[in-house]
């Protein structure tokens, strides 16, 4: 048993400040001790005299006022650099767009050494024939369908593709691809900032 | 910001006890944190936070001016509240509220400080003496000694 509690002790007490068998020991006195449990009073009005001070009300918006201090952010200064790399973007974009371009209207007319149109007509044909004879007036019409609409687009005509290996191909895009993604990562990239608590 | 606005402001009224100087204060607190906005930690509250830095920047202006006995302010009788109900009752509460916060504006800027920071603000005693970078010894021995002199400035005013 403590002898008596002293008024820090008290304080500290009161603020759930002590460890465990501290504070035991303070409660088990303060029941068996008068004096130190009439000390202890004061204090509590105190804190409770603390507590219950209202807030004061807040007549007008701060927030104009910081606002209209805080520096306003800069406009985005785009770099030569940066004007470099946009451009050397737009001309891969051109690019690929034509490659892409060119191979699509290549396509229907030369795929390799058989006409893609060869080839989905075999493949309708060979899925009609698989039907039952009711079908067989339908197919003679797709057929009919189809042979018309050959005959419009085998007048038409494209620029012949100039032959380039698959290797080259591979090798170009890659690279576009590469130079696209570099470009990118330059222009995205910020400083990093370290953010810790004060 | 208008959701801490007006807690800031009573951070920085109770420790400067002038209504026009803690409206600028609580700005100030707005454009400081503003500033150091790199150092709040994102997954912790910013009400703390802010509050932390308003008790900074008063104790800063309380600590670079002369000690003057500061007089509360007349306008808060005009701004405060009015209680519903008894009269009296009201005025007796008032007139408590008052006397708190005299007693608080009379204590030296640090005991101040670490009251505002326990009291009003919840913080731990090793909190209080990160936030005012104190040794623990002295934020413990500052809370004691302003206690002691808040109860002798309220039972003086009973």
């Amino acid at each position: 048993m403590i002898d008596h509690v002293d008024d820090s002790t008290l304080s500290e007490y009161l603020d759930a400040a002590l460890p465990p068998n501290q504070t035991a020991e303070v409660e088990a006195h303060l029941a068996a001790c008068p004096d130190c449990a009439a000390r202890l009073t004061p204090q509590r009005a105190l804190f409770a005299a603390l507590n219950a001070l209202p807030d004061e009300v807040l007549t007008r918006d701060l927030s104009v006022g910081v606002l209209a201090r805080l520096p306003q952010a800069p406009a985005p200064r785009i770099t030569p650099m940066a004007r470099a790399i946009f451009a050397i973007q737009a001309l891969c974009a051109l690019i690929l767009l034509s490659i892409i371009g060119a191979i699509g209207l290549q396509l229907p007319f030369s795929f390799g050494n058989v006409s893609l149109r060869q080839v989905l007509n075999q493949f309708i044909m060979d899925a009609l024939t698989t039907f039952s004879a009711d079908w067989l007036s339908l197919q003679n019409a797709l057929q009919n369908a189809w042979r018309g609409g050959v005959t419009i687009t085998s007048q038409l005509t494209a620029p012949a593709i100039v032959a380039i290996p698959m290797l080259s191909w591979i090798t170009v895009l890659a690279a576009m691809g590469a130079l696209w993604i570099a470009g990118n990562s330059l222009l995205l990239r910020h400083p990093a900032s370290a953010r810790k608590n004060s | 910001m208008r959701s801490y606005q007006v807690s800031v402001f009573n951070v920085c009224y109770r420790l400067l006890g002038e209504r026009r100087e803690a409206e600028d204060m609580a700005q100030e607190a707005f454009i400081r944190a503003y500033e150091r906005l790199n150092t709040f930690d994102v997954e912790r509250p910013f009400g703390p936070w802010i509050r932390r830095v308003a008790a900074n920047l008063c104790l800063n202006r309380l600590e670079a001016r002369p000690p003057v006995h500061v007089e509360l302010d007349e306008e808060r009788d005009e701004t405060g509240r009015w209680e519903q109900g008894d009269p009296a009752r009201a005025r007796e509460r008032a007139e408590s509220a008052e006397a708190v916060r005299a007693a608080l504006l009379s204590l030296p800027p640090h005991y101040r400080a670490v009251v505002e920071l326990r009291h009003f603000q919840d913080l731990s005693y090793a909190e209080i003496a990160e936030a005012l970078n104190l040794p623990l010894s002295d934020v413990k021995s500052h809370l004691f000694r302003a206690r002691k002199l808040l109860a002798e400035k309220l039972q003086a005013h009973d």
